[in-house]
């Protein structure tokens, strides 16, 4: 209602206020007689009440600054101005023995009462310093006393002022009003009501400034009321004082004049109100058609949707029964709460925080969330929150429009689970097989291999070579398969159901160095290794991995070099590098996929021994980690077997 | 058998397999001379070994499929871009342990190979080969030693 605007109106007037006051008591000082009165032998703004004037203006000012150190301070300048118009009023009724009426200044001007304000001045001074009192100490029954001070104030001033305008002569005034500066009835009245407006309560001044149609009735009005009779009396006063009309014709004119003229202003006016209310009814009528669009947007949106609004700072101002309903709280349990308890444990704090981050810089936030209700289950919502700007660009609220979509994650979930447990369950199959199949494969092996011996041993003489060379390749045969089904025994062996352990890599290395010594010592090998890592592994497993590089760095050597093994580690990102480099006789580009594929060898086995099974170990036993593994090499000098290991293991089991 | 193959040449890594392979052609009796590659590589080196007693020109050759490094498809990838006159007019067969079906339709899309066996190789099955597919080649070689 009293906005910025009126607030910095009253101030400038109380500033404007506080100078012409200055001006005024400079004028005395001076002797400068054209402020004081303002029409020819007009009363005089007397210096005092340029002074009251000029403290009300200060305390006001002072107010504005809204210090709470000011508060003892502008109650002491007011109760300055009580006492000094209080004492001027009693000079009137009582004779008192001390005048303070000269007292700063000595006034040459006015004859009656020099120096002295009327009697009006000083009761309306009194008044004003009341009215503020109400002001100052916000108290609720000074304040409607005040309010009453200052219309009496206002009464008082007027009188004076419509007197000046209407032109009666100073002698025809009452002597209570008669010597009041009709400047100072000016000042009054402007002060009167800044007062009344500071005074903060529905008083006349705040209903005249009101923004509604009341007020702007009353504001249209009071200029025919104050005008036509402050007119039609001038005219009054002047022909009967003229004598041009005689006194009782005179009231007769005047009376119907100010009907007519009354009449007339009223109809102007009401026509024009019509208008605007006509106006107004077809604005209305729009309103309410869209208001109902939207109430039947609203209804299908309730009937479909979960639906809840939040203010700009996440509270909730609104849910509908939907939202009541999946949530399992009711609506006064919500409102003016956040959303906190039907976040999920399911999300880090942080996916709320990204969420938020989002919607507060005013994009639209679309996803499935997973929510708790109150009994802390949970249910699935597609979720649309959508944040609403007002003129400025400003968020006033968030718009969070929900889908149940509980039933269909259900299935997804249930459909997912499924799959992963066919899966696992294939894959213990695919172990169980490999492992039964390479056990069992062994039996018949060894009874081909053990009759093969016997007829060897029992008929060696009577042999022919061809026989010989037969047995040589059956026995040949026989070995290999025997060690490829031992490698795939070995294979099917690696599996997660082991426990990770921490382990110096260090010990593991010296380990397998110790069981291959001897083929190192054969191979006039050296396996150089310091300052490897302790990480969490399946111990058994990497020793396997590691056995199987150092055994294949020195089995794929050159011919004349003597093979050199180099194991080092570092630390990249989340992961230990290892890196096994040897000098033998590298692995082409093309090949260096293919050697961890099962049973591929790049060698016939009368250069290189194996199975084809070794690097396709290494590859499971890297993967079980969760790591990775590949070879570089240039394909003639040696090879860079590298493979990474994850700091922070995930057991996935 | 009139005629004799003047060269069979077989690709296989295994030397128990060649031995055995050696011996069934031999029983058969169906060519002068069988000449045993232990690898895609060594077959390829003898292909491009200029003809002469120790290397003739073979009239069939029985490749393995699984072989270390050069397997049996990258062999007739490479025997695909050899010269006429280094390939001569000799039929390819695939010769086989694979159970895997992929292998024998894969076969099919090497216009290069005349047949599919599954080891181990036997002399019905080679009389079978030489019957059906070699007839042109027994009929060339008949021809050209008149």
């Amino acid at each position: 209602m009293k906005g910025k605007k009126s607030l910095r109106i009253t101030n400038s007037i109380t500033g404007i206020i506080f100078l012409l006051t200055s001006a005024v008591m400079i004028s005395w000082f001076l002797d400068l007689r054209v402020l004081l009165t303002i029409f020819p032998n007009g009363a005089s703004m007397k210096f005092n009440t340029a002074l009251l004037f000029w403290l009300i203006a200060l305390i006001l000012i002072i107010r504005s600054w809204k210090k709470e150190s000011t508060f003892k301070l502008t109650i002491g300048l007011n109760f300055i101005l009580l006492l000094i118009s209080g004492y001027t009023f009693m000079e009137y009724i009582l004779p008192l023995p001390i005048s303070i009426d000269n007292i700063f200044v000595v006034d040459h001007l006015s004859e009656e009462f020099p120096g002295r304000m009327s009697p009006a001045t000083a009761l309306s001074f009194i008044l004003s310093g009341i009215g503020l009192l109400g002001i100052l100490l916000e108290n609720k029954f000074l304040k409607a006393i005040a309010e009453y001070a200052l219309l009496i104030v206002s009464i008082i001033t007027l009188i004076t002022l419509v007197s000046y305008f209407i032109g009666v002569s100073s002698d025809n005034k009452t002597f209570f009003i008669h010597s009041m500066a009709v400047h100072t009835a000016a000042l009054f009245f402007i002060l009167v009501h800044i007062l009344s407006l500071k005074n903060n309560t529905n008083g006349f001044t705040a209903v005249l400034l009101g923004p509604h149609v009341g007020s702007r009735l009353l504001r249209t009005i009071l200029i025919m009321i104050i005008g036509i009779p402050l007119i039609l009396g001038n005219l009054w006063l002047y022909l009967t004082q003229n004598n041009i009309l005689p006194e009782d014709f005179a009231i007769a004119l005047y009376s119907v004049l100010l009907i007519l003229s009354s009449l007339l202003y009223v109809t102007i006016v009401s026509i024009r109100m019509n208008k605007s209310d006509i106006n107004r009814k077809r604005l209305e009528s729009n309103l309410r058609s869209s208001n109902q669009e939207l109430m039947a947007f609203k209804k299908a949106l309730d009937a479909t949707a979960i639906v809840a609004i939040t203010n700009n700072q996440g509270k909730i101002t609104y849910v509908n029964d939907n939202f009541c309903t999946i949530s399992g709280y009711t609506k006064n349990e919500v409102v003016n709460t956040k959303f906190y308890p039907i976040y999920s444990d399911f999300y880090p704090k942080s996916f709320y925080n990204q969420m938020w981050h989002t919607i507060s810089n005013g994009k639209v936030w679309i996803g499935e969330i997973k929510n708790q209700d109150k009994n802390n289950g949970y249910y699935w919502v597609h979720t649309s929150i959508i944040p609403f700007k007002d003129k400025k660009g400003e968020i006033t609220q968030y718009l969070t429009f929900m889908i149940d979509i509980t039933s269909k994650k259900e299935a997804e979930e249930l459909l997912s689970s499924q799959y992963v447990q066919k899966l696992e369950q294939k894959n213990r199959e695919l172990e169980q097989f490999a492992y039964i199949a390479s056990h069992d494969l062994q039996e018949p092996l060894r009874t081909v291999k053990s009759f093969i011996n016997i007829i060897n041993e029992e008929s060696e003489a009577e042999l022919s070579d061809n026989t010989i060379t037969y047995f040589n390749y059956i026995n040949q045969s026989i070995n290999r398969m025997s060690e490829m089904v031992k490698g795939l025994l070995e294979y099917s062996r690696v599996n997660n159901r082991q426990e990770y352990e921490k382990v110096d890599t260090n010990t593991v290395v010296d380990e397998v160095v110790a069981d291959l010594s001897s083929q190192i010592k054969t191979e006039n090998a050296q396996v150089i290794y310091s300052g490897l890592p302790e990480i969490l592994i399946y111990r058994v497993s990497f020793r396997m991995l590691i056995q199987n590089l150092i055994s294949n760095a020195i089995k794929f050597r050159k011919p004349d070099i003597a093979p050199v093994v180099q194991i080092v580690a570092k630390k990249e990102d989340q992961f230990w590098k290892f890196c096994i480099s040897d000098n033998g006789i590298g692995i082409d580009a093309k090949y260096q996929e293919r050697i961890f594929v099962l049973f591929q060898r790049l060698h016939n086995r009368s250069t290189y021994e194996g199975t084809g099974i070794g690097l396709s170990l290494c590859q499971k036993i890297v993967h079980l980690h969760g790591g990775n593994i590949w070879v570089e090499s240039d394909g003639q000098n040696g090879s860079k077997f590298f493979f990474t290991i994850p700091v922070s293991p995930t057991d996935i089991k | 058998m009139s005629k004799k193959l003047k060269c069979v040449l077989l690709i296989d890594d295994d030397e128990a397999t060649n031995f055995i392979h050696k011996m069934v052609v031999n029983k058969v009796d169906c060519a002068e001379k069988v000449a045993v590659a232990l690898s895609g590589i060594k077959a390829l080196e003898y292909l491009k070994h200029v003809p002469d007693e120790e290397h003739p020109k073979p009239d069939l050759i029985l490749v393995d499929i699984n072989m270390p490094a050069m397997n049996g498809w990258e062999f007739l990838d490479e025997f695909t871009q050899l010269d006429e006159s280094q390939k001569g007019h000799c039929v390819v067969m695939m010769l086989t342990t694979s159970l895997n079906p992929d292998d024998e339709d894969k076969s099919k899309t090497y216009e290069v190979i005349k047949g599919y066996i599954h080891k181990p190789l036997t002399p019905e099955k080679l009389e079978k080969i030489i019957f059906k597919q070699l007839t042109t080649v027994v009929f060339y070689s008949f021809t050209k030693g008149i």
